[in-house]
Order: structure tokens, then C-alpha cells, then sequence
């Protein structure tokens, strides 16, 4: 194990006193965190199973709908996730080779990306206010199809459970930097940094997902 | 702290109330855990003896009908939440997990004592809803009536919805605690069916409960923003949120009972001194549950309107699914075939487990027969059936398993005689209720009504007898369990005697569970290789 | 010790799913702008699928776990599917037997009714 590294820049782990070792503590907190991803994609299924329904409900009103969201923004939101998922993972990497700059560098890109993706967001948010196109209590605006209402609902209930938990996401990448900063992360123990990765990469799965379904429809 | 405190017991490590609201440790969270389910067994139980108080006449006697809505609404709410959900898990499987497997806590203790933080901060919102226009739509918040009424429907669901994280994060942590932390030797198979049936528990929980989330959130989100995807009158449909509700509530019922038949394994064993019949059907049959529980929720839908192709798919499917709970009971019962039985309290439960549950699983099938379910669907029949299975399942297999476990988390014994007396209290004022309800429901009488015909009066009178005596029955094990906790004998390590790996350790359990910890040699029930530990 | 706490999957792979999960991107884009009639929807989702997969097995580290990941996630999915599957077969066969139940029938729509759309 690296000696000189571990005195110098970072602060040794040590294993909670119920697990035997470092190893069980590390395979039972990624097993624990499969478990809460499972459940993750469990809670997404609902709002998928809503569009799905509505989808083939209306599809007329669903293809209408698309041409007021932009495709261009979408892509581009579909690049910066994939990006902020390439950095994330480069951050864990670092980790493991105890770059303890390397570490922090790369969760900052990572919350850089994540910070544009809810400033797009804003922007069609604020021009969908703008232009009226809202759930039902607050929609206003003109078109073809009765029941177009409710795309806006479920789009605003997809995009905004995934725009919540890309703001934990971010958080949980602040507390991350942090403690890479007072050097807790190295070679032997970075498991808060796979664990956060690991949530990340959920986050950018549904929005790999979300993207054709919204953007990409007719 | 790790070789500390090894051979004190838990209790005496530290003293104080903050030594327990910011504990670690898993037997203390299970115990504050059980103190709050029962609690809110209280509760829900309060506002059943009101209802049915109600229900001694036709016509109003005590309540309007808007608050007898809000009685068996809070009734249905409380107890599904906060009582039977996290029952068994939260408090029996908190304390007992980690030491059958013969390790010293679970996976992750800080979310653990997380899970019972998040469990009160959705209890208090539920309490509030109760005050702040108590809800009156049914526990299962149909829309559109939940959708358009003014009663509290945001903070009781917002107070599910929380709850429903505890649910998850304790799956979540038995889940990695089964999969890493057993004992050297301690082999897939060689684990507790108590634990097996934990394991399926937290699938489950893992899976639905998040369902029920969102389910919760687009209810919320529907009533505040109109977003119209169960409303009518906006183009959605409202029986999509009953598939929504109960592809949660359906294998939540599961949740419920699995634990239950994880506790009637290991009963059976000790109390019958002998290896359970057929390990790995049972614990593979508990698997069976969990994955086919996913697979039955539209049998709550059959009258509602649903396709007719999508009800007989679910009729099918329900009748497989009462299938590995058959396979369960048969072993049992051929477990106790030639074994040495030990009449005692915890056995008397196991005895009405299974002929409550019987009647119950019996009945659920019979609700599963579509052409049945429409002359029974909405009646006292439906009624009947999920409280012998929730109540003559899985209270009585918590009311055993607290009975059995008891001088193991306690250290002291409870008197023998009061618990047959609160026993066969409990059982007889049960089937007063509920037996009652079969007739009634096959009668005719339909389920959350105020009002009825004349001619089901006698009945329903009878039913409310029986709630007295239920009631009757648990206010006397109240007395004697709160009283063992002072003045009961000092328990023995192993009272039973039986052979699973908390029997081989003191009563109460030393803070890191075992002075030494276990190697396993031995299946778990292997009386003929093992012999109880004195 | 053993597996993942301590093997570093070599770089190739992390730029590997990058790069093609940036091309796969590009195609979604690209495909859906031809009409494929039924073809749409599944080509999308295949696509979609396929970057899930590189996402999952590498980024995520499925490829090289061997613990019980790949069954919870795959759990997770069926379920859902289960889901998806059992409603629809609820939703689309509703108005089999009685046509009031397929569709909707004059609601409070909130959105102005136009004729045509405009041309954007």
C-alpha cells in the first residue's frame, strides 16, 4: 500500500467495527447501492408508465406537442450528461490512482456540466411559462389537439423529478469535493466517490431514455 | 468502541434518552421501532372500536357519515402504514437479523437509524392530517374523489410517501446485510427461513414501494397543478391510478405476511423440536412470493372497468400465486407431524396462525374467481378475508414471534397463564369480528357504508361484541408484557429451547451480539446434530 | 483481497463508451428524422438501449462486478416492464367490449382549440 502517499496528502480510513474489513465494507455499501438504484428505476417507471398510457392514448396530440420542444436544446442537454458521466467516472479513477487533484478536477467538470444541463433547462422551462405551455391548471395556449395538457403535465413530472435529482446529484458532488479536498479519498478507500458515481450514471441512463421519448417524437 | 463493551448487555452499555435517539445499535433501534408500532396498532385499532361502535345500528348512532369515512379511512391508513408495514421487519427483523446471521449489526447502522427518523417524520405528518380535516377517501385514495375532495389528502399522503422511505432504506439494509454479513460457514441454505423470509420482504419492498412514490407524488401533483392524467374530465382515466396504487399495494400485502411466515418457521421448529420439513421449498417458496406478488395487482380492479383480457390474465395469475403459500403451510404442518411438541404461548400463535391464515388464503382465492368477485367485489366478504389474512396472519405470527423473542430482547419472562387468557381473548373476539364478515359480505352487505338494511343488524351487532373482546385480549397483554418489563423473571439465554444462533447467546444479547463470534457447522434446525444451548 | 477495490479498468474503455455513446447520440438524432411507420418507437428505445448497456457496463463497472448488480438491475427493469406490460394490456383493449370505455368523451380541455397548426 502506499505509505508515503497516505501520510502525506490524505487521512487513512478506518473500517467501521462491524465489518470484518475494508473489502466487506466496500462490496456491501456497492450491493447497497444497486439495491437503492433498483428502487430508483422503480420510482421512474411510474411517470414512464403515464407516458407510455398517454402515448398510446393520443398520439396525434403527442406528435403535436413535440414540435414546441426544442430538439436542438435536448441533444445538446444529451451531450452534457454524457459528458458529466465521463468525468464522473474519470473522478473515481483518479481516486484509485490516489491523484488527489485529478480527483477534485474532474468532480468539479462534473458539477460544471451538471450546473449547464439545469441552466438549459431553465431556458425551455421559462419559454414553455412564456409561451403558455403548462399543466392543465395553468395552460394557455392554442393548438389542435384537446388533450394537449397532458404531455405538458407529464413532461413537467418527467423532467422535474429528473431535474430534482440532478440537483442532489450536484449536491452530493459539492460533499464529494469537499472531502476530496481534505483528502479522505486514495487508492485504499473511495467508495463515497464510486457510490456517487454510481448514482450519477442512474441519472444520466433515465435522461438517455427521456431524450427520444420527449424530444425525438413524429 | 469495537471490543469495548463484549460482554455487558446492550442495555447497560449507556443509559440515557439521547444514548437512544442516537444509537447504532440494531436491538435498539428495533426496540424503539417496536414501540411505535404499537403504538399506532393503538391507533388503528382506536379508530376500528369506533367504527364499529358505529355500526352496533343502522342509521347514525354517534358519527355522521363524513366521519365514519374519516373513521375507517384513518383506520385503514394507520394500520397499513405505520402498523403492519414495518411490523415485523422494522422491529423484530431489526433486532434479530444481524444475530441469526451471527454477525454483529447490520450493513449500515447510521441508515438504519435513519430509517426510524424517516419513519417519525412521516408519522407526524400523518398525526397532523388527522387534525387538519381528517382524510375521508378509503386508505386507497381513489381518484377523482381524492382528486376533488378538501379533506387533508396532501399531508396524508405526503406522510405515506415519507414513510414509504423508511420501507425502502430498511430493505435496503437487510438486503446487503444478508448478502455480506453472514457467519463464516453460514451458507445460503444454512441461514433461518426467518431470515429467507426477510430477504423476499426487502426485494419487495425494494421494488414496489418507490411505485407507490410516485403513485403518491402524481396524486399530489394532480390535486395541486391539474395535471389530468386521472381525471376525466381533462381526458385521463382514473383507473389508472388504482393500477397505479396497487401494483404497490398488492405485493405490499406480501410485505406484510412474509415476515409473518418467516416467524411460523422458526416456531415451528423449536416448538416442535425438530427440523423443518423441506427447507428449500419454503425458502425458495418465500422467493416465489416476492416475484409473483408483482404479478396479481389488477384482481383489485376486476369490477372497475378494466379490459376483460386484462382480468382474466390476473385471475389466472392469483390463483399461482396462493400456490407457494400452500407449499408453506403443508410443511408446517408435516413439520409438526411426529415432532415433540412444547405447548406453550408462542406455539398457541403459531396454532392460530394457521388456521386463521387458512381461511383467509382460502378465501382469497375465492376472490380471485372472476366470476365470484363480481357479486363479492366491494362487500364485507373482501372485508373478512384481508383481516383474517393480515390479522389471523400476520398479527398473530407478531404476537408469537413478540412472545417468543421477548425474554431474548428483554431479559425477562412474562406470566404464562395472562398470555393464554390474551391469547385466546385475541382469538375468539377475532373470528366474532371477522367470521361475522363472511356472512354479512356474502349477505350482500357492502364495505364502507354508514348505512344499512335492518336485516343485517344482528350480525353487525355481533361483530361489534367481538371487537370488545379483541380489544379485551390485547389490553390484558399490554398489562403483562409492560409489567414484565419490571417486575418479569429473569429470563435464561435459551427459555425455548431452541437452536438458531440467538438462542446461543444471553438474554439480552451483549452489545456486539455474541462474546465470541459464531462459526457454523450445522443447519440451522438441525435437531439431531444440535442440541439447545443451556 | 479481489475484484473491483482494487482493479483499475484500463483506460480504453471509459474513452471507448464515450466516443460511442456520443456517435450513438448523433445516430438517435440523425434516425429520427426519417418516418419508419411502425419501426419508430422500437428503433429509438433500441438505440437508447444499446447506450444503456455501454453506460451500465462500463461506466457503472457491470462488466467486471461480480456480485449481485446485474441481478438487481436487471430486477428492476423486469419489473418495470411487468408494469408497462400489465397495464397496457388493460389500456389497450379497453373498448373491446363496450366502445363507451375506449377513449375520452367531451372533457374541460383548457388548451385554445385551433384548427390547424401554424406553420413554425
Amino acid at each position: 500500500m502506499s505509505n508515503q502517499l497516505v501520510s502525506q496528502e490524505f487521512i487513512p480510513h478506518e473500517v467501521a467495527h462491524h465489518f470484518d474489513d475494508a473489502h466487506q465494507e466496500f462490496e456491501s455499501a456497492k450491493i447497497g447501492m444497486w439495491a437503492f438504484l433498483a428502487q430508483e428505476v422503480l420510482f421512474f417507471s411510474g411517470l414512464f408508465v403515464a407516458y407510455i398510457v398517454f402515448r398510446y392514448l393520443y398520439p396525434d396530440m403527442f406528435v403535436e406537442a413535440n414540435h414546441h420542444l426544442s430538439w436542438q436544446l435536448g441533444t445538446i442537454n444529451t451531450v452534457i450528461l454524457i459528458m458529466s458521466s465521463f468525468t464522473m467516472v474519470m473522478s473515481v479513477r483518479s481516486a484509485q490512482l490516489s491523484q488527489k487533484k485529478a480527483t477534485f478536477n474532474y468532480l468539479v467538470a462534473t458539477l460544471v456540466f451538471a450546473g449547464c444541463f439545469m441552466v438549459i433547462k431553465g431556458i425551455e422551462y421559462s419559454s414553455k411559462i412564456q409561451h403558455g405551455l403548462l399543466p392543465a391548471k395553468w395552460f394557455s395556449a392554442e393548438g389542435v389537439s384537446e388533450t394537449l395538457h397532458l404531455f405538458y403535465g407529464i413532461y413537467f413530472m418527467l423532467t422535474g423529478v429528473h431535474g430534482l435529482h440532478v440537483l442532489v446529484g450536484m449536491g452530493l458532488i459539492i460533499w464529494l469535493m469537499i472531502r476530496t479536498k481534505r483528502g479522505e479519498f486514495y487508492a485504499d478507500y473511495y467508495t463515497p466517490l464510486e457510490m456517487v458515481g454510481l448514482y450519477w450514471h442512474l441519472v444520466d441512463l433515465i435522461w438517455i431514455f427521456l431524450f427520444p421519448l420527449l424530444y425525438l417524437v413524429g | 468502541m469495537s471490543n469495548a463493551y463484549p460482554n455487558i448487555n446492550f442495555f447497560k452499555v449507556d443509559s440515557g434518552l439521547k444514548s437512544w435517539l442516537f444509537t447504532l445499535d440494531h436491538k435498539r433501534i428495533g426496540l424503539m421501532y417496536l414501540l411505535f408500532i404499537c403504538i399506532s396498532f393503538g391507533l388503528g385499532g382506536t379508530f376500528a372500536l369506533l367504527l364499529r361502535l358505529e355500526l352496533l345500528t343502522p342509521g347514525t348512532l354517534f358519527f355522521t357519515a363524513k366521519e365514519y369515512n374519516q373513521l375507517f379511512t384513518l383506520h385503514g391508513a394507520v394500520m397499513v402504514f405505520l402498523f403492519i408495514v414495518p411490523s415485523i421487519p422494522a422491529s423484530l427483523g431489526n433486532f434479530l437479523l444481524p444475530i441469526q446471521l451471527g454477525t454483529k449489526d447490520v450493513a449500515f447502522p447510521r441508515l438504519n437509524l435513519a430509517s426510524l427518523y424517516v419513519y417519525m417524520f412521516g408519522a407526524v405528518f400523518c398525526v397532523y392530517s388527522l387534525f387538519a380535516g381528517a382524510i375521508d377517501t378509503g386508505w386507497t385514495f381513489y381518484t377523482p374523489y381524492s382528486t376533488t375532495t378538501d379533506t387533508s389528502v396532501i399531508s396524508m399522503t405526503l406522510g405515506a410517501f415519507i414513510l414509504g422511505f423508511s420501507s425502502i432504506l430498511t430493505g435496503v439494509n437487510f438486503i446487503a446485510t444478508i448478502h455480506k454479513m453472514r457467519a463464516p460457514g453460514m451458507t445460503w441454505f444454512r441461514m433461518p427461513l426467518f431470515v429467507w423470509s426477510l430477504y423476499a420482504t426487502s426485494i419487495i419492498q425494494v421494488l414496489a414501494t418507490p411505485v407507490l412514490g410516485i403513485t403518491l407524488l402524481l396524486l399530489i401533483f394532480e390535486k395541486v397543478m391539474n395535471i389530468g392524467i386521472f381525471d376525466p374530465a381533462l381526458g385521463g382515466d382514473p383507473v389508472l391510478f388504482q393500477h397505479f396504487f396497487w401494483f404497490y399495494s398488492h405485493p405490499a400485502v406480501y410485505i406484510m405476511i412474509l415476515p409473518a411466515m418467516g416467524v411460523m418457521s422458526e416456531l415451528v421448529t423449536t416448538f416442535c423440536r425438530k427440523n423443518i420439513f423441506g427447507y428449500r421449498f419454503v425458502a425458495f417458496s418465500s422467493i416465489a412470493i416476492a416475484v409473483i406478488s408483482f404479478l396479481v395487482w389488477g384482481h383489485h380492479l376486476f369490477i372497475s372497468g378494466q379490459s376483460n383480457y386484462a382480468t382474466m390474465l390476473f385471475s389466472l395469475l392469483t390463483f399461482l400465486v396462493a400456490i407457494p403459500s400452500a407449499i408453506k403451510v403443508f410443511n408446517w404442518l408435516a413439520t409438526m407431524y411426529k415432532g415433540s411438541i412444547y405447548l406453550k404461548s408462542p406455539f398457541f400463535y403459531f396454532l392460530s396462525f394457521m388456521f386463521l391464515f387458512m381461511i383467509g388464503g382460502f378465501t382469497g382465492v375465492v376472490l380471485g374467481t372472476l366470476s365470484l368477485d363480481i357479486h363479492l367485489h366491494d362487500t364485507y366478504f373482501v372485508v373478512a378475508h384481508f383481516h383474517y389474512v393480515m390479522m389471523g396472519g400476520t398479527v398473530m405470527a407478531f404476537l408469537g414471534g413478540l412472545h417468543y423473542w421477548w425474554p431474548k430482547m428483554i431479559g425477562k419472562m412474562y406470566s404464562e397463564f395472562w398470555a393464554n387468557i390474551s391469547c385466546l381473548l385475541v382469538f375468539v373476539g377475532f373470528n366474532m369480528v371477522f367470521f361475522t364478515q363472511f356472512i354479512l359480505g356474502a349477505k350482500g352487505m357492502p364495505r364502507r357504508y354508514y348505512n344499512y338494511l335492518d336485516q343485517f343488524q344482528p350480525l353487525h351487532a355481533f361483530s361489534t361484541f367481538g371487537t370488545w373482546v379483541l380489544g379485551l385480549g390485547f389490553i390484558v397483554m399490554l398489562v403483562y408484557l409492560v409489567w414484565s418489563l419490571f417486575k418479569g423473571e429473569e429470563a435464561d439465554a435459551n427459555p425455548w429451547g431452541g437452536i438458531t444462533l440467538e438462542w446461543q447467546t444471553a438474554s439480552p444479547p451483549p452489545f456486539e451480539n455474541f462474546e465470541k463470534l459464531p462459526v457454523i457447522e450445522y443447519d440451522p434446525y438441525d435437531y439431531d446434530k444440535v442440541k439447545p444451548y443451556e | 483481497m479481489s475484484d473491483n477495490h482494487h482493479f483499475i479498468p484500463p483506460l480504453k474503455y471509459y474513452i471507448g463508451t464515450f466516443i460511442a455513446l456520443l456517435i450513438l447520440t448523433a445516430v438517435t438524432v440523425w434516425v429520427a428524422q426519417f418516418d419508419l411507420g411502425p419501426l419508430n418507437e422500437p428503433v429509438a428505445l433500441a438505440i437508447a438501449s444499446l447506450k444503456a448497456g455501454l453506460v451500465l457496463g462500463f461506466f457503472m463497472g457491470l462488466h467486471w462486478d461480480k456480485g449481485p448488480g446485474k441481478l438487481f438491475f436487471v430486477s428492476s427493469v423486469v419489473a418495470m416492464l411487468i408494469f408497462i406490460l400489465f397495464t397496457m394490456t388493460d389500456i389497450a383493449f379497453r373498448g373491446d367490449t363496450d366502445a363507451m370505455e375506449s377513449g375520452y368523451h367531451t372533457i374541460n380541455s383548457p388548451v385554445k382549440v385551433i384548427k390547424s397548426l401554424p406553420s413554425h
